[in-house]
């Protein structure tokens, strides 16, 4: 039977590719995204280079009826879904205190609970005897914790974290595996950022089609982490010798520079905060 | 101007806001062309706009922003030309100058999914000469120029994977483009010549000193650019601007000498001229640009 890829974030670079991917295999594919006419866009495309049939739906993955409604659909549709991406997700980059906090709790619902509650709406019901592939996306990040963008990191080391021990949990249900990329240039600001890093940004930096390859043969293998590029691998091997304190301040002072932003100031106390 | 039976020639030019196009847009306005001019950011669109019209007052002078990456913009800009060309009395296209371009060092897909340079090298230009062609049909006769590049000799038509999901890289996805155009214009003639209604020319600007290679590259790649650019072999886009607008309004030159470097017709790439390549990369953009309302199979 012909299998169906559901992916989130399916309108952006990296899930669009991942939809053309999966499409270049003859899978099916689901697309969900925030902006329904995106969606059409990017059907159309695929339907035009490949044979598949291409259904979609846009919703808001941070809004809690929305994604509730959503994963009713697909769990009506669990026979036939074969693999889950959860791409969808956002970073607000700079210092903590000028980032809004209700972006960052939104951020923090569409990275780590979208994927957790697609993920249990479709591991919930029996299944054919076909293995669900669930495909997590990550980021290097998730190793580190990460000045100036503390709360995505942290979001990313919940996925991280969640996937390997469900994946124990769910075995024989589903496999996980756990897509760790460096920056990837998949829009424009991405792009400046790369080029803001210098030589080292470019270096580290791979094409995203290449990415979405390795990941899902690595994801049909039931594998548990895919960090592609070798110089990442060896970046993260390196640095999983040093104390994450200490990593953490180099990425500080990296960041720091690479995107002049405010010298990080002694803390000053507000009056009134006692103490 | 004596090709023209009537009035001014009507001209359409894409990527008219910096160097080859905006250089040949200036000089087809000052031989007295009317001109609609695509370009794919607003600002630079309105603001070049309003300073050639300052300068331009007694001919049609737009620069319409239209982002030639998706099909479905392309058909809403092919929309916008026939309208503003229509309020000014032109039921014809007589000239149609593809030129837009991108080169990338990254792998970058459009909201279609398509690979980029494929995209607006020329997906975008099949599309719109197709999308034009009743009006271009109505030219004495109609005229296709597609700005490509000596580098298609070194092009491939990867044809299972033309969007280049393996094996990316700027040259191979750019070589393989401008090799697209070539065989757009061969495939153009090939059907429509021999009417008599329209005719398709390749042309090669030579190495001019425009920012293509400097938009969206890094590393090693922008810096091959910038140096090449530097070199004393590239030319002033202006240079090659002359040569390109006397190709689009002087005499119809010969079809079989449907390829130009600059002033004289040239060879192209033996695989350029290919027919059963040319027919079969048609069937394969109007795959890819298809719509409810089809490009002609
Ligand atoms: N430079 C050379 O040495 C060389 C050599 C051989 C062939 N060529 C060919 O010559 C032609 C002109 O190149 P150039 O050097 O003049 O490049 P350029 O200065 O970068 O001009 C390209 C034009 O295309 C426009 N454009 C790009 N993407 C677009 C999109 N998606 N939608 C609408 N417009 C878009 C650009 O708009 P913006 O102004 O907004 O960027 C610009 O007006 C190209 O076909 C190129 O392949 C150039």
């Amino acid at each position: 039977m012909k299998q169906t890829a559901v992916i989130t974030g399916a309108a952006g670079g990296l899930g669009n590719s991942f939809a053309w991917e999966f499409a270049a295999r003859g899978w099916d594919l689901f697309l969900t995204d925030r902006d329904e006419e995106s969606l059409r866009v990017l059907a159309r495309g695929l339907q035009r280079a490949h044979d598949v049939v291409v259904r979609l739906h846009a919703c808001d993955l941070s809004d809690d009826t929305d994604r509730s409604l959503f994963a009713g659909i697909l769990r009506a549709e669990t026979p036939s879904v074969g693999a889950l991406v959860n791409v969808a997700g956002f970073d607000s980059e700079g210092p903590f205190v000028s980032r809004d906090p209700a972006v960052l709790i939104r951020m923090m619902r569409v990275n780590m609970e979208a994927g957790m509650v697609l993920t249990h709406s479709l591991c919930s019901f029996p299944r054919s005897t076909e293995l669900l592939r669930v495909i997590n996306v990550a980021s290097l990040a998730a190793f580190y914790p990460m000045p100036f963008k503390a709360t995505y990191a942290a979001t990313k080391s919940f996925v991280l974290s969640s996937s390997l021990a469900l994946r124990e949990e769910l075995s024989g249900v589903a496999t996980i595996t756990v897509l760790c990329p460096a920056g990837m240039p998949t829009t424009p600001s991405a792009r400046r950022a790369i080029l803001d890093q210098g030589a080292l940004g470019r270096l580290t930096t791979l094409n995203t089609s290449d990415v979405v390859r390795e990941t899902i043969d690595a994801a049909m293998r039931g594998r548990p982490i895919v960090v592609p590029g070798f110089l990442n691998r060896a970046i993260l091997r390196a640095s999983h010798l040093i104390p994450s304190r200490l990593v953490a301040g180099l990425i500080g002072r990296r960041w720091g520079t690479a995107r002049s932003y405010p010298e990080r100031r002694p803390t000053e106390r507000l009056a009134g905060g006692g103490s | 101007m004596s090709a023209w039976n009537e009035g001014r020639p009507a001209v359409v030019i894409t990527g008219g806001t910096s160097g080859l196009g905006r250089a040949a847009l200036l000089r087809l306005l000052r031989s007295g062309a009317d001109v609609v001019a695509i370009g794919r950011s607003e600002d630079r669109c309105a603001s070049l706009e309003s300073e050639l019209q300052a300068e331009f007052t007694t001919q049609l002078v737009r620069v319409v922003p239209c982002d030639l990456s998706t099909t479905h913009r392309t058909r809403e800009g092919a929309e916008q030309i026939r309208a503003i060309l229509r309020e000014s009395g032109h039921l014809a296209v007589d000239v149609l100058i593809n030129n837009a371009a991108v080169a990338s060092s990254w792998r970058i897909t459009t909201a279609e999914g398509y690979e980029s340079q494929f995209a607006v090298n020329h997906l975008a230009p099949f599309l719109l000469t197709n999308e034009l062609m009743p009006q271009l049909q109505l030219g004495y006769p109609g005229r296709v120029i597609v700005v490509t590049s000596g580098s298609h000799r070194n092009g491939r038509i990867h044809w299972g994977d033309p969007m280049l999901t393996r094996g990316y890289s700027m040259l191979r996805a750019y070589r393989q483009s401008k090799l697209a155009n070539v065989l757009f214009c061969t495939e153009l003639n090939q059907r429509y010549a021999p009417t008599g209604r329209l005719r398709a020319y390749a042309y090669d600007p030579g190495l001019m000193r425009t920012d293509i290679g400097s938009k969206s590259t890094a590393g090693i790649e922008r810096m091959i650019w910038g140096l090449r650019v530097r070199s004393p072999g590239a030319i002033d886009p202006d240079v090659s601007a002359r040569a390109l607008v006397r190709l689009a309004l002087n005499e119809v030159p010969k079809p079989d000498r449907f390829y130009r470097q600059l002033e004289s017709p040239a060879r192209p790439a033996r695989r350029s001229t290919d027919l059963r390549d040319a027919a079969r990369l048609w069937a394969v953009s109007a795959k890819l640009c298809a719509s409810e309302k089809a490009v002609p199979h």
